[in-house]
């Protein structure tokens, strides 16, 4: 056995692995791996005795409330979404009330509505802690479809809706 | 390492189960080995506390996906791994092994043990030698002898085979041997004993 073989075994031995005689041999008559032995094993006890480090003392608060908002922000209710898809559907219902069934007077006050549900979705959104992108981002996007049908009714309807909402 | 699973494995339970003083007592117990394992790995104090905080974070956020039989230190241990390892590239620092494929020369070690006085292995002086190791021999000798894992569980820890975890130990032990008699040479020229 030469000396670089006997280091991989001194170091095979040093996670308990069986010496064999070959290395024991060897370590009898070199005492450079034999030194080698003693003085890896000082260093693995020493990495062992390595004293354990501290982090800052507002290490845990931290981590335990930034666990809790990203934890409030998943329980985002599901309402403000809903309210969203439901504005759309009726500004779109409205929209085609107005466009094909020429029945103004009803598209005027699904649309109204429509305008509500929009107004308290955008309210509910704001109040609420940052909630999930992808959830935000959807809402969002049905609003914007609500508010592009809702403005796009005749002016006569948008002045109303416009009353109403302020 | 005698860890208490059992118990751990009972924390990860209450977190599951919704009751947040769990999380508390997770972090409580395995904040220092996880924030001690990444300070020594990156250098860098201020960095180690972010990343642990980031590793907990996702720890807490996957526990259902936490094995209950296994060791919940190895597990967090392996997160941190991936977090440091992702903090090391975006640092560019050179996590290849390869400047230390050659083989070592075998008259190196043979100087004469009487010459050389054994400089105290202090622990700033272990300090000194771990981190001017690359890191992932660093990573593996912090793994088996800072947080007394066997190389079965360094390997999984790493998600390496155990072969690999062995080469990484033999090579960082010698490395290490040898900065460690490198500065003993050094204090011996500058401060000659008597
Ligand atoms: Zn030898």
């Amino acid at each position: 056995m030469d000396c670089e073989n006997a280091r991989r075994r001194i170091s095979e031995t040093l996670d308990g692995g069986r010496p064999d005689a070959a290395l024991v041999g060897h370590l009898s008559g070199c005492a450079a791996c034999s030194r080698t032995l003693t003085r890896t094993r000082s260093l693995n006890a020493a990495l062992a005795s390595l004293p354990q480090l501290r982090p800052s003392a507002a290490f845990s608060t931290g981590v335990l409330a930034s666990l809790k908002r990203a934890r409030a922000a998943e329980s985002i209710p599901a309402w403000p979404l809903a309210a969203a898809w439901a504005a759309s559907s009726l500004a779109l219902a409205a929209g085609a009330m107005r466009v094909s069934l020429s029945i103004p007077r009803l598209a005027g006050a699904v649309a109204e509505g429509a305008a509500l549900l929009e107004l308290a979705g955008r309210l509910a959104l704001r109040v609420l802690p940052a909630p999930r992108a992808g959830a935000e981002l959807s809402a969002a996007a049905l609003i914007a479809v609500a508010l592009f049908l809702t403005i796009s009714l005749p002016h006569a309807h948008k002045t109303r809706l416009i009353g109403a909402k302020s | 390492m005698s860890e208490p699973l059992v118990a751990d494995a009972d924390l990860v339970r209450r977190c599951l189960s919704g009751d947040d003083g769990g999380f508390a007592a997770l972090l409580e117990r395995h904040q220092d080995r996880v924030y001690s394992f990444l300070r020594r790995l990156t250098g860098d104090a201020r960095d180690a506390e972010d990343l642990s905080q980031v590793v907990f974070l996702k720890a807490f956020r996957s526990l259902e996906t936490f094995d209950l039989a296994r060791p919940f230190h190895s597990w967090v241990l392996a997160i941190a791994h991936h977090a440091a390892l992702d903090h090391l590239r975006a640092r560019r620092t050179d996590l290849s092994l390869d400047h230390d494929e050659h083989p070592i020369d075998p008259a190196d070690g043979a100087d004469g043990p009487e010459r050389l006085a054994e400089a105290a292995l202090d622990g700033a002086l272990v300090e000194r030698l771990i981190a001017a190791l690359p890191p992932l021999y660093r990573e593996a000798l912090l793994l088996r002898h800072g947080e007394g894992l066997s190389v079965e569980e360094v390997a999984a820890t790493l998600g390496i085979p155990e072969g690999t975890v062995k080469i990484r130990l033999f090579r960082a032990r010698e490395l290490m041997r040898r900065k460690w008699e490198a500065f003993e040479k050094d204090e011996t020229r500058e401060a000659p004993r008597p």
